[in-house]
């Protein structure tokens, strides 16, 4: 499905008429599952909270203003924001973004085999803010166009780049020689 | 891993050529990061299954109207406990007499029956001349005293239709234009979705790519009717028989006394069919909707992921999805008798053009249409994208049928209007492609490429048409002009229309006409901007 499509869609259900639901669901629950098994890391969890994200979106797709940004802008506001709201059922008092703000005595409910790959990146992703580690992950791990990860993250493309590049420079310098030397004689 | 790894590198030293000297060092740190991508086990079933309730609650509130307060249930709840004890409460008071008197299968029902009212037969009741009010507004304007009536629950609606204009305004306003008439900011639910003074302000990015299509009618010379009227046709909806919501007077669930609710109603009705591969079904009395799903809670769970990815050769034969649907329709009494010959949903391929066929992607659950007949017409959807009918879905793996929606009560007011008789309006319309083509996108930013869509012969058929009146729907059926889509030049493989359905109702056409200022006969369809499409797409 094509931007224009999307837009004339979305449009229609604005009006009443859901005749296109089915394409916008088919074209992005894929995505937004990513995007939130990727705060999250626990696939019950993410199938409870996508489940929301879609719900919600249909019954507030009136609420869409189109001059303040794309659908998909919207739309993946709500699965930010059903993931905040996930976290902090758990922690009122914390403004929780992602499994990265919890603290590692947390009980928490992370798929086994994902734990231990989180384990190899933690310390090194952990220590960026929410918003960078976000970008990080959707081009590394994601792998979305710049353009793409600019409508999801409400920045500019070349901030998106920008950030994306410092961010790198410095998991570099936090990753150092060892895991260069790693890559280079062991094939990580 | 090395192709995204060069693609990201390039780019960053794009950005900033200082980190050319670290190369090595930032692959590896890349490629670490790659190497610990946690795997994200998306589950098809989980997809399918939501989709499943997602067109269902798109169905409901297409029939309630869109201003209606939300009440949406989510999927948890459809898990929890709350519906299972709600389910089994109401199945042991109302499944026994309902199913003794075959509400479902019964084409004509007793005086004793509380579901009268439900028959699955056409029933056209005849209104005055234009008893719909105006059809050109599509929507009141929103007052204050709407708004508060939207924060309560949806109200029956009037029987007997205004013969007055309903709220026809100078100029229809959309939802959106309405609240920000009223200077009210509308947030979502729960948290979730909606935008506010403090959210970032997203710029629109419109793709680089886009096609301008342009409608040529290839189809032979006809004429519009002689007639000067069009009846168009208001589904009527109620809470029907007395019967039915009298049973709640006598009620006590324990938790509180229903007999001390007052004008109450039943707005829905689940039944469940507590057995291995059994039903529930979802009925409302209101909106006269029937939805049937596999009881999720006494179904062999499959494990798709461990299963091997279907081939085209795995996909039954037309001839077999129908017979098991049929199959499905006849052991549940459903009757057939107003739609027309079922045939397979084709949209899942759609998109697919050009790609080799061992890389679609083939879903586990085929469709099988039944396309509603109304005075032996058929009924289409405004956009021209569908046809209105039900649908019954069917695991091809299973060969059972896993769900069946938009099965609907068919009682009708009927109301003549006046007819467009002039035939060169007509065809301006459909060689724009519809009604409320705004063109709205910047064309001067696209790198546009041209395509034509050819257009057949029309048929008078049916349009489904949703007038708004405050927070309730109207659903009308107006006589219609169908001219199917025969061909896309170049070949277009994501063109979805069908047809391009013009309405005969001459105010529609006016209206349409005064709204749309702009008018610029395309639709734009944008490609790929960056990489061309996969071979193989994962979610479509």
């Amino acid at each position: 499905m094509d931007l224009v499509q999307e837009k004339q869609i979305v449009k229609a259900c604005q009006a009443g008429n859901f005749e296109g639901i089915g394409l916008l669901y088919e074209a992005y629950v894929k995505k937004i599952y990513s995007f939130v098994y990727y705060k999250t890391y626990h696939k019950e969890t993410a199938e409870d909270i996508v489940s929301d994200v879609f719900m919600k979106a249909l019954e507030n797709i009136g609420s869409y203003k189109s001059g303040r940004g794309s659908f998909s802008a919207w739309l993946y506001g709500i699965a930010r924001h059903s993931v905040v709201d996930h976290f902090r059922a758990a922690r009122p008092s914390i403004n929780i973004e992602d499994v990265w703000d919890l603290s590692d005595d947390q009980n928490l409910e992370i798929d086994l085999d994902t734990r231990q790959k989180l384990l190899a990146v933690k310390k090194y992703l952990a220590k960026f803010k929410p918003a960078h580690r976000e970008i990080i992950m959707m081009r590394l791990w994601g792998e979305m166009s710049y353009r793409e990860i600019s409508e999801i993250a409400g920045l500019s493309e070349a901030n998106c780049k920008m950030i994306f590049s410092r961010e790198m420079g410095k998991l570099r310098a936090e990753m150092g020689a060892a895991t260069f030397l790693l890559f280079m004689f062991l094939n990580l | 891993m090395e192709k995204i790894i060069q693609e990201i590198l390039d780019e960053l030293f794009i950005i900033d050529p200082g980190l050319k000297k670290y190369q090595k060092e930032l692959e590896a740190a890349m490629a670490k990061m790659i190497a610990n991508k946690p795997e994200e086990k998306f589950n098809e079933s989980f997809k399918e299954e939501l989709k499943m309730k997602l067109l269902a609650r798109a169905e409901e509130l297409e029939k309630a109207g869109r201003a209606r307060p939300s009440l949406w249930r989510s999927l948890k709840f459809w898990r929890g406990m709350a519906f299972a004890a709600a389910t089994i409460v109401l199945a042991v008071i109302l499944v026994v007499p309902a199913v003794q008197n075959g509400w479902i299968g019964m084409p004509e029902f007793g005086a004793g029956n509380p579901l009268a009212n439900f028959s699955g037969g056409i029933k056209v009741q005849e209104a005055g001349v234009r008893a719909f009010g105006d059809l050109g507004a599509t929507s009141a304007p929103l007052t204050e005293e709407d708004l508060a009536r939207a924060t309560s629950s949806y109200l029956p609606e009037e029987n007997a239709a205004p013969a007055a204009p309903l709220g026809s305004t100078p100029q229809t306003m959309s939802s959106t234009s309405r609240d920000a008439a009223l200077g009210r900011e509308v947030l979502g639910l729960g948290g979730g979705g909606g935008t506010n003074a403090s959210a970032p302000d997203i710029k629109m990015m419109p793709p680089q790519y886009a096609t301008k299509y342009s409608y040529v009618y290839v189809g032979e010379d006809f004429s519009l009717p002689e007639v000067s009227e069009v009846a168009v046709l208001k589904r009527v909806k109620n809470y029907g028989s007395e019967k039915l919501n009298s049973i709640l007077d006598k009620i006590s669930f324990g938790l509180f006394d229903a007999s001390k609710l007052s004008n109450v109603k039943v707005q829905t009705l689940s039944l469940v069919e507590d057995r291995d591969g059994g039903y529930i079904v979802d009925f409302n009395p209101y909106e006269g909707i029937v939805s049937i799903y596999e009881n999720w809670q006494r179904i062999t769970p499959i494990n798709y992921e461990a299963l091997p990815r279907l081939s085209q050769s795995d996909v039954p034969s037309d001839e077999k999805l129908i017979e098991t649907a049929n199959g499905f329709l006849s052991r549940y009494g459903i009757d057939r008798g107003n739609y027309g010959t079922p045939k397979i949903s084709q949209s899942w391929k759609l998109g697919y053009a050009g790609v080799r066929a061992e890389d679609i992607w083939i879903p586990d659950t085929m469709t099988v249409l039944y396309p509603l007949l109304v005075n032996g017409k058929e009924v289409w959807e405004q956009g021209g994208y569908s046809q209105a009918g039900f649908s019954v879905n069917v695991n091809i793996r299973t060969m059972k049928v896993t769900s069946l929606y938009g099965l609907q009560t068919q009682n009708y007011q009927s109301s003549n209007y006046a007819m467009e008789t002039n035939k060169e309006r007509v065809m301006k319309f459909a060689l724009q492609g519809d009604l409320w083509s705004q063109g709205d996108f910047p064309v001067e930013s696209f790198q546009v490429k041209e395509a034509e869509v050819k257009l057949g012969t029309p048929e008078i058929q049916y349009m489904r048409y949703w007038k708004y009146d405050g927070n309730q729907s109207i659903e009308l059926l107006v006589p219609a002009l169908v001219f199917p889509v025969l061909e896309t030049t170049p070949a277009d493989g994501s063109f979805y229309k069908s047809a391009v359905v013009i309405p005969l109702a001459k105010e529609i056409l006016d209206a349409a006409e005064a709204n749309n200022t702009v008018t610029p006969p395309t639709i734009l369809k944008s490609e790929p901007t960056i990489e061309p499409a996969p071979a193989v797409r994962e979610t479509q």
